[in-house]
């Protein structure tokens, strides 16, 4: 994973901004503190960067099929999960650890299945669909459980406590990047880079763009089904509101990490490496005490290394179009 | 869905059955005076006894304290801020009980505010206030503190970890209060609009829980409308104009939580509508309308003074450290009503209607040392200067 990492890395300038500002905020982050490089440093960042960093993978499939397909709608998608996982099923006395991970992952896959069939028959563009998806089940999670509550299953709840490295929470985000590590050796995983880039030439080169869309969408809504468990264990209950707050973060994380909106550019380690690198910002943020204006700096610079880190992505990759 | 409908049903039982058996242990040991503050309660409020009854703290005094604030966008929470740093910080430096306060924000995302505590307690706080956040997002985090000897104290607004410890005015009564209050006012029939503050969290969820169970007893009042003022007056003000603009229907009264009515009355202001009943919540910018109308209301609440309620749970987590041994989880107040006369003291004649402070109970008004007393097993002044 790592050597084909660095050898990605290497090899792709959209990626040289996310690795940089990566070893920026790695070196920074040990200048102002030990605090991290501990154990319960370490498990506490697994622990509260895996959700984001795995909504931010749901959304990456989907976006490289191209036609500005922002999922915005996988925050409250994981909202959704989450307070059904709750009071549905929990609720009802199931806690079966296969069931429930099979509802969350089949969840989130049927519904981007949906989705999918509603972007491509009903031809309606992306980000109305999934905004549309965004308000609905912002609205119905707050009809299954109209404020924060309930406990997440027993074996569920030493996940959170966050506490050794090698926690289960670990262990989904390692079966997320083996199930891309798997796609990335398909042949879907061209057909899908092809249909971002140009979707005509795509179709007129005969590959299936809609079959292509759909599986996006279903890996995507698989990965946020993943999203919505880690986010699970992360508040051991449930919220129906909370989970709203990932879409910006996880797009945020997207295009920190040099994925391209419009499509064909993009992959989990750009992504990844976003949503690390704003787990890391706050992180260092929270290492300062700024008093009473805490609230205002912490935003203003947390804008400040966006902006910059964007700026420098599209001038670097801008170079690359001239060259 | 009928088997999900009778499940969910059944846990609210049993929920509620298991705060009646845990009533009984914290609460009792309490005087009767004060027993009679949580008789109406928000059911989730954990009302047992204290895991802190015979805490230490790992060193100190002097102790370094973590503020992991989840929110900084409204003049609520900057007086609660301001009193920390500019009253309270420099009180205890002087008593030699506190070295420093470390102070976070997350902007309302509980991910954020778990890294925030988290970092606070590897990073060696002795204690670690919170703001009316999630009720259980945050609880394994505070376990994770308890764990590492850290006490975490929620003030306005409790959590339902066993391992917190809450301090705040009894929202659910004030809620009930306010609507009694409301209700009577507009002569108990008519249209309401209800503002509620940010939903999903304690206190809002509290107030309009009680709020709507009290104006339900009142048969000739219809709630017409709800909408959210995020305990911001620009955010309650756009979305009272909004509602207002979009619904012609007369309003008879406007029941707001508080920290946001200003934006209320504003919006009544500029809908040229006649003015009606608001509720007040302490917010100097409305009470100077009032003071300037004194025809217009008889009565107001300090349901959640920013300033007392973080000086009450200052003092609790004093005394906590200093070994007291709270008897209780969660520290209640009853809303205190004042009056025009109130007001009159508090603010001039030439009160400025767009100020950004509040009208607050005095200083021992909200949470005095004799009852405070009360609630800790050995209580002793928190405030004695150590002696070096």
């Amino acid at each position: 994973m790592s050597s084909s990492g660095i050898r990605q890395v290497t090899q792709d300038r959209s990626l040289f901004v996310p690795a940089g500002l990566f070893l920026v905020l790695l070196l920074a982050v040990a200048f102002r503190g030990q605090g991290l490089f501990t154990n319960n440093g370490l498990a506490g960042a697994i622990l509260v960067a895996t959700p984001l960093i795995l909504a931010a993978l749901a959304i990456t499939p989907i976006v490289m099929a191209g036609r500005g397909a922002v999922d915005l709608s996988v925050g409250p998608l994981m909202g959704f999960i989450n307070v059904t996982l709750i009071t549905w099923l929990v609720g009802n006395g199931i806690t079966n650890p296969v069931a429930v991970i099979a509802w969350a992952v089949g969840l989130g896959a049927a519904f981007q299945f949906v989705q999918a069939l509603v972007i491509i028959y009903v031809r309606v563009a992306p980000i109305i669909v999934t905004l549309s998806g965004f308000l609905v089940l912002s609205g119905v999670n707050l009809m299954v459980m109209s404020r924060p509550g309930g406990v997440a299953p027993d074996w569920m709840l030493s996940w959170g406590a966050g506490t050794s490295v090698f926690s289960p929470v670990l262990l989904l985000l390692v079966a997320a990047f083996a199930v891309w590590g798997v796609l990335r050796r398909t042949m879907f995983y061209r057909n899908l880079r092809m249909t971002g880039a140009d979707e005509r030439m795509a179709y007129t080169s005969g590959v299936p763009v809609d079959v292509v869309r759909i599986i996006a969408h279903v890996v995507g809504g698989a990965f946020a089904g993943l999203a919505a468990l880690s986010y699970t264990a992360l508040i051991s209950s449930g919220d129906p509101t909370q989970g709203s707050t990932y879409t910006l973060q996880a797009v945020t994380a997207l295009v920190l990490g040099g994925a391209s909106l419009s499509g064909g550019r993009g992959g989990a380690l750009g992504s990844t490496l976003g949503a690390i690198n704003m787990f890391l910002i706050s992180y260092l943020l929270s290492t300062f005490n700024f008093g009473t204006v805490s609230g205002f700096v912490t935003q203003m610079a947390f804008g400040l290394i966006l902006v910059g880190s964007l700026l420098v992505n599209v001038f670097v990759t801008s170079r690359r179009a001239v060259a | 869905m009928r088997g999900i409908l009778n499940g969910t049903m059944g846990a609210l039982i049993a929920v509620s059955a298991l705060t009646t058996t845990a009533h009984a242990e914290g609460v009792d040991q309490l005087p009767a005076s004060e027993q009679k503050i949580y008789e109406i309660v928000d059911p989730q409020i954990p009302l047992g006894a204290s895991a802190y009854k015979d805490f230490k703290p790992k060193k100190g005094p002097p102790w370094k304290i973590g503020y992991a604030s989840s929110y900084a966008g409204n003049t609520w929470r900057a007086a609660a801020l301001d009193a920390v740093m500019n009253d309270l910080l420099p009180r205890s430096k002087e008593a030699g009980l506190v070295s420093e306060v470390v102070v976070t924000q997350s902007d309302l995302k509980d991910a954020v505010q778990i890294q925030q505590m988290r970092q606070m307690v590897d990073d060696g706080v002795d204690a670690i206030i919170i703001c009316c956040s999630n009720v259980t997002a945050l609880n394994q985090t505070i376990e994770y503190a308890y764990k590492a000897g850290v006490p975490v104290f929620s003030f306005s607004g409790y959590v339902t970890s066993p391992y917190a410890i809450n301090g705040a005015a009894n929202h659910a009564q004030g809620g009930g209060e306010m609507a009694t209050w409301l209700a009577e006012k507009i002569g108990k029939k008519g249209n309401v609009l209800l503002v509620s503050g940010i939903p999903g969290f304690a206190s809002s969820d509290s107030f309009d829980k009680a709020a709507k169970e009290t104006l339900a007893k009142y048969p000739d009042i219809t709630i017409v409308g709800e909408v959210a003022g995020k305990w911001t007056d620009q955010v309650a003000q756009v979305e009272v104009q909004k509602f207002l603009a979009t619904n012609p229907a007369q309003i008879d009264g406007i029941l707001t939580q508080g920290a946001q009515e200003n934006g209320v009355l504003n919006a009544m202001l500029q809908s040229g509508r006649d003015m009606v009943p608001i509720t007040l919540g302490g917010e100097a910018s409305a009470a100077c309308y009032w003071r300037q109308n004194p025809d217009w209301i008889d009565a107001s609440f300090h349901i959640w003074p920013p300033r007392r309620e973080m000086q009450q749970m200052w003092e609790i987590m004093l005394r906590t450290l200093q070994g007291q041994g709270p008897k209780v989880q969660s520290f209640l107040r009853p809303v205190l009503p004042y009056t025009i006369d109130d007001v009159r003291a508090a603010i001039p004649e030439d009160c400025d209607v767009n100020s950004t402070d509040f009208v607050e109970p005095k200083a021992d008004g909200w949470f005095p040392a004799a009852v405070a007393d009360q609630y800790f097993e050995r209580p002793a002044d928190p405030w004695k200067a150590v002696s070096k």
